[in-house]
């Protein structure tokens, strides 16, 4: 009885050993990770969210000093124009930027997943821009725009437009100064950064099936209608991983429109034609010192990111298509 | 083989020789200025008392120098030294708000003072001053103690005081165009007849290249605003700081003046021109502004005329007094404060280090190195100080200092000059008139709350 007894409980007990020794390795192996998330991501989070209920200006002391102030710093923000100056700029930047980025990688990955001599190299040309830093690209993009003898400025005199019309007197056009004209300008200078968008696009087109041209071809389906019935609605998933993650980066975007601006010390660029939220929060925390009301406003960004995130992913059931569920 | 060793040993002997006759050089010098310095009373206090300041790297050898002595003359006294030569009002304030804040730490008077104060990190010292019956107006450029009194407490001690808009000028730029020298009698009118005849395309002797130079640089900060105004008479906010008067006539007329300056007298460049062109200060290096409104600072970083430094221009320049305007020729005199953290366990010992460095032998050790003029009037006889500047540039300085004024500060001091600098853009753009954009930008700071 007692021989019969033991043999399973000696099983078990191997089995106990050895899943706790999985586990073991398992919880050793992610925890470098895991003390990452709690130390630099949940804990920070946790504590963001505290202060975002005070009114804490580092130069006052430690946080923990600060007096809570319920959802004042919510209010505050709420009713500033300024912060809903800063949405606005942010919602236009965002679409602006992700729109002209895509529409600008599509047709290049298009042509680049065309079958040509030296395509390699073409491809390398079109990625490269991507590794450059964002704070020289600007820069030279301030030299392009230079109102009169930029680059931009030239061409345009040389088709015979010279004058800002907005303007009483005949000035050159000014893109960095004229508050109608810088948004636009840096939401151009984001085209220059098609490279990581595009490798996507490229990715996504040789994942076409080529058996559906072949199959399209013999029911007629070439060229335009080719793209329009077969390649467009397979390249909805790249198109919406594009969108998605586009966007999310264009709403945090901080350096380039800094950059474009000036500097940190130019609050926003003329009359803050530049300022976005993300820029705003920084203002506010860093330069005001009012971190408390910059926390509360930095969750308002959030929430306006996951708004836009959300529509993205209830919208999609109706535009994306995904090659394997049709299988 | 053994004649390769001999002449290697021969040249350490040699290195070591030249190292050992340059460590005695500076060590004569700083005993040297030592003897020379002015007495403060002796040190009782003790403690570790941490110690945040600004600069390059000259400003840190000048301060780690007169910390060493500062330790020596106070046996308790061990200093930490934490040179900032980043972003220090975003670095200070981290310090503070992660409960790390220095015990004593250098605060821009112009701008910061009621900011701290009011939100509670400053220390006031008015205890200490009177318990060592200070005179505080005999020792320190009165105006900037002013400048670091708020609501009738002391707050710091000035380390460095000086009028920021000596005109400094190009002389090689002014005989180009035939253009006489300013004077300490100029007036803005003489500034803005020079500043035309100044600007064109030219070369000059150092730089033969043609090109579009200006009597001055397009330059609409806070000091320069706040100068014109006061110059013709009006300015920010009137004396109890809780109404802005901006929208009077003569603060207007000041800023006017200002703008004409580049969209009428076409003496500075347009804010579309400015754009692609260097700022006042490295303009002004680089011979593109004849003219530029600085501080004596510019000596040691414009000029690069510090101990051992290289010279960065090679041009013959020269300085004067701020232009008289229709009212008074008053502009920004600033302030480096040695001020002391509210929580601080060492204060007794900073207030000694802050005496040390701002009228005693730390005060001459980081003053001789030209960053700025000291705080401490007795300060610029010592004749380290005077062999940094030169007597005629000193006697010019200690002129300006008499005419110079500190500016009204409100706590939101930053918050308050972006919405005025971002109302006024449309205006230095010739975009909209003085009138549209004063009464916007007094309508936005009242709304805002950002007066008393």
């Amino acid at each position: 009885m007692s021989a019969v007894e033991t043999a399973p409980r000696r099983r078990r007990r191997r089995r106990r050993w050895s899943q706790s020794r999985e586990a073991r390795w398992g919880v050793g192996l992610t925890s470098i990770w895991l003390v990452g998330f709690l130390v630099f991501s949940a804990v920070p989070l946790a504590m963001s969210v505290y202060i975002s209920f005070t009114s804490w200006a580092p130069i006052s002391g430690p946080f923990w000093d600060a007096h809570t102030v319920g959802l004042k710093n919510y209010a505050t923000f709420l009713h500033d124009h300024v912060f809903w100056h800063s949405v606005g700029n942010t919602i236009y930047y965002a679409v602006g930027s992700v729109g002209v980025v895509n529409l600008v990688a599509l047709p290049m990955a298009l042509l680049l997943n065309q079958k040509l001599r030296g395509l390699n190299i073409f491809r390398t040309i079109f990625y490269l821009p991507a590794i450059l830093p964002t704070v020289a690209i600007v820069l030279v993009f301030r030299l392009i725009l230079f109102p009169g003898t930029g680059l931009v400025s030239w061409i345009l005199t040389k088709v015979g437009v010279q004058c800002d019309t907005t303007q009483v007197t005949c000035n050159p056009i000014d893109w960095l100064n004229n508050p109608h004209l810088t948004m636009p300008a840096v939401i151009l200078v984001s085209a220059w950064g098609v490279g990581q968008t595009l490798l996507i696009y490229l990715a996504g087109l040789q994942g076409i099936d080529r058996s559906l041209y072949e199959a399209g071809a013999v029911d007629g389906t070439t060229g335009w209608s080719a793209f329009r019935y077969i390649t467009l609605p397979l390249l909805t998933p790249a198109i919406f991983f594009n969108v998605v993650t586009g966007l999310i980066g264009a709403f945090q975007e901080f350096t380039k429109l800094v950059i474009f601006a000036g500097g940190a010390t130019a609050t926003g660029g003329p009359e803050h034609s530049l300022l976005t939220t993300f820029w705003y929060v920084y203002i506010e925390g860093f330069d005001y010192s009012h971190m408390g009301l910059a926390t509360a406003m930095a969750f308002g960004l959030f929430v306006l990111i996951l708004i836009f995130t959300g529509l993205n992913f209830l919208g999609q059931k109706r535009w994306v298509f995904y090659q394997e569920e049709r299988r | 083989m053994k004649k390769r060793l001999i002449v290697l040993l021969g040249l350490t002997l040699m290195a070591t020789c030249v190292v050992g006759a340059q460590s005695v050089s500076a060590r004569s010098h700083s005993v040297r200025t030592e003897s020379a310095a002015p007495s403060i009373p002796r040190c009782t206090a003790s403690g570790n008392v941490t110690y945040m300041y600004w600069g390059d790297s000259g400003d840190n050898a000048a301060h780690k120098s007169s910390i060493a002595v500062a330790e020596k003359k106070c046996k308790g006294l061990h200093v930490n030294a934490i040179w900032d030569s980043g972003n220090y009002d975003t670095d200070l304030a981290t310090k503070i708000g992660s409960g790390n804040a220095p015990d004593l730490f250098q605060l821009d008077a112009s701008k910061r003072i009621p900011q701290y104060v009011s939100l509670g990190a400053l220390a006031p010292l008015d205890s200490f001053v009177k318990q060592q019956k200070m005179d505080m107006n005999g020792i320190y450029w009165p105006q900037c103690v002013n400048e670091l009194t708020y609501k009738g407490h002391l707050y710091g001690l000035p380390r460095t005081c000086s009028n920021q808009s000596l005109l400094f000028y190009n002389k090689e730029m002014f005989q180009a165009r035939g253009v006489a020298f300013p004077t300490n009698n100029w007036t803005y009118s003489d500034l803005a007849a020079a500043a035309q005849k100044l600007s064109g395309t030219y070369s000059v002797p150092h730089d033969q290249t043609s090109q579009l130079r200006f009597g001055m640089a397009f330059n609409t900060d806070d000091f320069r605003t706040e100068q014109f105004m006061w110059d013709w008479g009006g300015d920010w906010l009137n004396s109890t700081l809780n109404k802005c008067t901006m929208t009077s006539p003569s603060a207007q007329a000041g800023l006017q003046f200002l703008h004409d300056l580049a969209y009428k007298v076409h003496g500075m460049p347009t804010a579309a021109q400015a754009s692609g062109l260097p700022d006042y200060f490295g303009g002004f290096q680089k011979e593109r502004y004849a003219m530029a409104f600085m501080g004596p600072w510019a000596l040691d970083y414009a000029f690069g005329k510090k101990p051992g430094g290289q010279p960065q221009i090679n041009f013959q320049w020269g300085a004067v007094l701020t232009p008289k305007g229709p009212a008074s020729r008053q502009a920004v005199m600033a302030s480096t404060g040695l001020v002391i953290y509210k929580k601080s366990h060492h204060k007794s010992a900073a207030f000694w280090l802050a005496r040390f460095d701002s009228e005693g032998i730390g005060a001459v050790v980081t003053g001789a190195y030209g960053v700025d003029m000291p705080g401490a009037t007795a300060l610029w006889k010592y004749p380290s100080i005077v062999a940094e500047y030169g007597k005629p540039l000193l006697a010019t300085i200690r002129q300006s200092n008499q005419t110079g004024r500190y500016p009204k500060l409100v706590p939101q001091y930053d918050k308050f000059w972006s919405v005025i600098s971002a109302d006024l853009q449309p205006f230095w753009q010739d975009q909209a008139s003085v009138q549209q954009v004063t009464q916007k930008a007094c309508a936005d700071v009242t709304s805002q709350g950002l007066l008393h």
